[in-house]
């Protein structure tokens, strides 16, 4: 039903960015990116769009083991935001970690737990289930 | 009454007389048996002779013991005919209280009739019952000596010194164990003694008593006739006159158990003395008030005082401060009774300052009257056991927290790791969707394998790190004829390929207690191992097949593959380092794995194996029961 055409990455990975970002492009998965190193960045980020009252992301990929703000310290204070519409909210992170897969249940605006190294494959058929429905 | 030689006044003077005596008289009509006591004579019996009323002389024979009347009787007959000059007789009459009151009874006929027979007999009443009673007595001491001698076993003897003869009592021949009652002359005596210091000592001590009249008293030892050696006390008493002796007699006592008892008894504490000093652990005993009364060698070397110097110590005095108040509520207890011995572990100072780790054993010792007397305590050394099992504890500490270190170092490893080859296999895509010219290059395949690779490696890595964490769910109850299917469809390509025959015989409502996840993961690891190793010279088959034991519901996974040499790989096969640097022995970190989660589900695997035979893996599931 909803397109997704903002995109915001959050991950202290460089490398991951670069190639998540060409995958994207390749699937034909969004037009704008926001790219923040870790949660502090990004909720200040999130913060300014809202003030300069642009759109907001439509889907937002945070990595969990970052400093500064960790991936669930962001989705704390992220929740906290007064956001009229809700995005997409995919964890993507290279933990396997059963606490992390345990705790991710406590977090409903969560709507994947995607595991790296993400593959052009496994976007697709995200992009299949999310974009579409 | 004829008065015959009774002169009135001469009789009246004598009973004056005997007034003043404690002497009954009496005097006997012969012919008409009429008696005259006077009040000493009833007296002497308790009577007043108001009391007894007319007397004759079967008022005697009415108060006589029965035994002494026949004596009397026989007395009395002798002095009548004229045998004897007086009648006198020894005898017991009884007293009005019930007592024999012993009588001697004197007599004498005092004038006779115109035949000559005996007329009148007059005679006295002497009351002897002390001396009776005392010649009794020394009968009995007589008799008592007699047998306490022969309790004792003492005998006695003598030598005439003019014969220089011996003679020894019935006692003195039994302890030398001669028969017969023949004398000895003194140089055969003497030879009963044993050859040596015994029969040195007796003659030496015989001179002098026969020489200087010195007594002497000597355990010497004697040879019997058979040959045994016994114990003897000799004492001997010379007899001086005017400066010579003129016999010597003595006692002669068997001391041979005594003897034999004491040596033994002396022989025992030297041993016991023995034990206490030399025993490897310590012991000593302790005063009521905590004084060391005696200690033995290893206490001393164990607590670095001498015997002296603890002698003056209490055992407060060296205890460890922290453990003084444990020990001495425990020996309140033993003073109060309320126990009888108590063991702890404490700790003692060396006089070095080291602290020695002991465990004490005390027990009280009381007199016969229940009183405490004294400690007895035992004292073992278990520093070294101590100080070592510190160290394990300090190990285990240290291993634990190693553990924990390595765990968390594990969980670091592998995450930043995955991140690292994600970001590898995520470049190498990119490669291939933007750049495909660039996967022509030789290099490109290689660099992918390699990279997965490295990447099942790091997600087996992350397995083992998640079983080992024990952050496993709790078990469920799963159908384990499931399970197995699902293997199968997901093998099935295999299956088909390698033609591989499955005979399965599992029961379908068999239930076992698990976690999916690892169920799953460890069928399909047997199974595919089982198809991986196949023997290339026939048919692959596999049987599946379950049994019971004890707790557990056993899944047997049993193929006719290469089989192992459990000889060579037995104890790697189901290690994970090997497998890490492809061990060919090795089957794969996968029996690694599957062996952590069956630990994990707290079962087990065991296998047989013949090499070209094939391979049977046991797999231990906990019953549904559990």
């Amino acid at each position: 039903m909803m397109k997704i055409e903002r995109v915001c990455i959050i991950d202290d990975d460089p490398i991951f960015v670069f190639g998540v970002q060409r995958f994207m492009k390749f699937v034909q998965l969004g037009n704008k990116f926001d790219h923040f190193v870790n949660g502090k960045e990004a909720i200040n980020g999130i913060e300014k769009m809202r003030a300069n009252k642009e759109k907001l992301p439509d889907l937002i990929m945070v990595d969990l083991n970052m400093p500064v703000m960790d991936g669930w310290q962001f989705l704390d204070a992220f929740n906290d935001l007064p956001l009229e519409t809700q995005p997409l909210v995919f964890i993507v992170s290279s933990s396997i970690d059963p606490i992390d897969l345990k705790k991710v249940k406590n977090y409903p605006i969560v709507s994947e737990f995607v595991f790296k190294p993400i593959t052009v494959q496994k976007l697709k058929e995200l992009v299949s289930i999310y974009q579409k429905s | 009454m004829p008065t015959t030689g009774a002169n009135l006044d001469i009789h009246k003077r004598h009973e004056l007389i005997l007034e003043g005596t404690n002497i009954g008289t009496w005097e006997w009509n012969i012919e008409t048996g009429e008696t005259i006591f006077n009040e000493r004579w009833a007296g002497m019996i308790g009577y007043t002779l108001e009391e007894l009323g007319e007397t004759d002389i079967n008022t005697w024979s009415q108060f006589v013991h029965k035994d002494d009347l026949i004596v009397s009787d026989q007395a009395l007959e002798l002095h009548l005919q004229g045998k004897s000059p007086n009648y006198e007789c020894e005898a017991r009459l009884k007293h009005r209280d019930g007592h024999w009151v012993w009588i001697l009874d004197k007599g004498k006929v005092v004038s006779w009739n115109e035949k000559g027979e005996a007329a009148w007999m007059m005679g006295s009443h002497i009351d002897i019952t002390e001396v009776k009673n005392k010649e009794a007595l020394l009968e009995r001491y007589a008799d008592l000596l007699d047998k306490s001698n022969s309790v004792a076993k003492i005998g006695t003897w003598e030598v005439n010194l003019e014969t220089l003869y011996t003679h020894w009592s019935s006692m003195t021949r039994q302890i030398h164990e001669v028969e017969g009652s023949e004398d000895y002359a003194i140089k055969n005596a003497i030879e009963f003694f044993k050859e040596g210091t015994s029969r040195d000592i007796i003659i030496q001590a015989t001179n002098a008593a026969i020489e200087l009249g010195k007594p002497y008293d000597e355990e010497l030892q004697i040879v019997t006739p058979t040959g045994k050696e016994k114990w003897v006390r000799a004492i001997g008493i010379p007899e001086m006159h005017h400066g010579e002796c003129k016999r010597v007699y003595g006692l002669f006592q068997d001391i041979d158990e005594k003897t034999r008892m004491h040596q033994q008894l002396a022989m025992q504490e030297k041993q016991f003395g023995n034990t206490f000093e030399y025993a490897p652990n310590g012991i000593a005993l302790i005063g009521l008030d905590g004084a060391w009364l005696n200690v033995n060698n290893s206490l001393c070397s164990m607590l670095g005082y001498s015997k002296q110097e603890l002698k003056h110590m209490s055992f407060i005095q060296i205890t460890h401060i922290d453990d003084i108040d444990r020990d001495w509520s425990l020996v309140k207890e033993l003073l109060s009774g309320k126990r009888d011995s108590y063991e702890m572990e404490k700790r003692y100072i060396h006089k070095n300052g080291d602290t020695i780790w002991a465990i004490l054993a005390v027990s009280i010792v009381r007199d016969e009257n229940g009183n405490p007397v004294h400690f007895v305590s035992q004292i073992n050394n278990i520093s070294e056991v101590k100080n070592a099992q510190l160290e394990i504890q300090n190990l285990l500490d240290i291993t634990r927290e190693q553990n924990d270190r390595l765990l968390n170092f594990a969980h670091i490893v592998s995450h930043n790791l995955r991140s690292h080859v994600g970001n590898f296999s995520m470049l190498l895509d990119l490669i291939e969707l933007e750049a495909p010219q660039a996967t022509e290059n030789d290099f490109f395949p290689l660099l992918k394998h390699s990279t997965e690779s490295l990447q099942e490696t790091i997600m087996h890595l992350n397995e083992v790190v998640a079983i080992n964490s024990g952050l496993t769910p709790n078990l469920s109850t799963l159908d384990l004829a499931r399970f197995v299917d699902k293997a199968c469809m997901n093998l099935k390509g295999e299956l088909i390929e390698f033609e591989v025959e499955i005979i399965n015989t599992i029961p379908v409502d068999t239930k076992i207690l698990g976690i999916a996840a690892y169920v799953d993961s460890i069928i399909l690891n047997f199974l595919s191992n089982a198809i991986k190793y196949r023997s290339p010279d026939r048919k692959p088959i596999i049987r599946l097949s379950v049994e019971k034991a004890q707790n557990f519901t056993v899944l047997s996974i049993a193929d006719n593959g290469l089989g192992i040499d459990l000889s060579l790989h037995g104890n790697k096969i189901f290690g994970m380092y090997k497998t890490f640097h492809g061990n060919p022995g090795a089957r794969g970190v996968g029996l690694f794995l599957s062996k952590n989660q069956l630990d994990a589900m707290q079962g087990k695997v065991e296998l047989e194996s013949t090499v070209n035979m094939g391979t049977t893996f046991k797999l231990f599931f906990l019953d549904d029961e559990n």
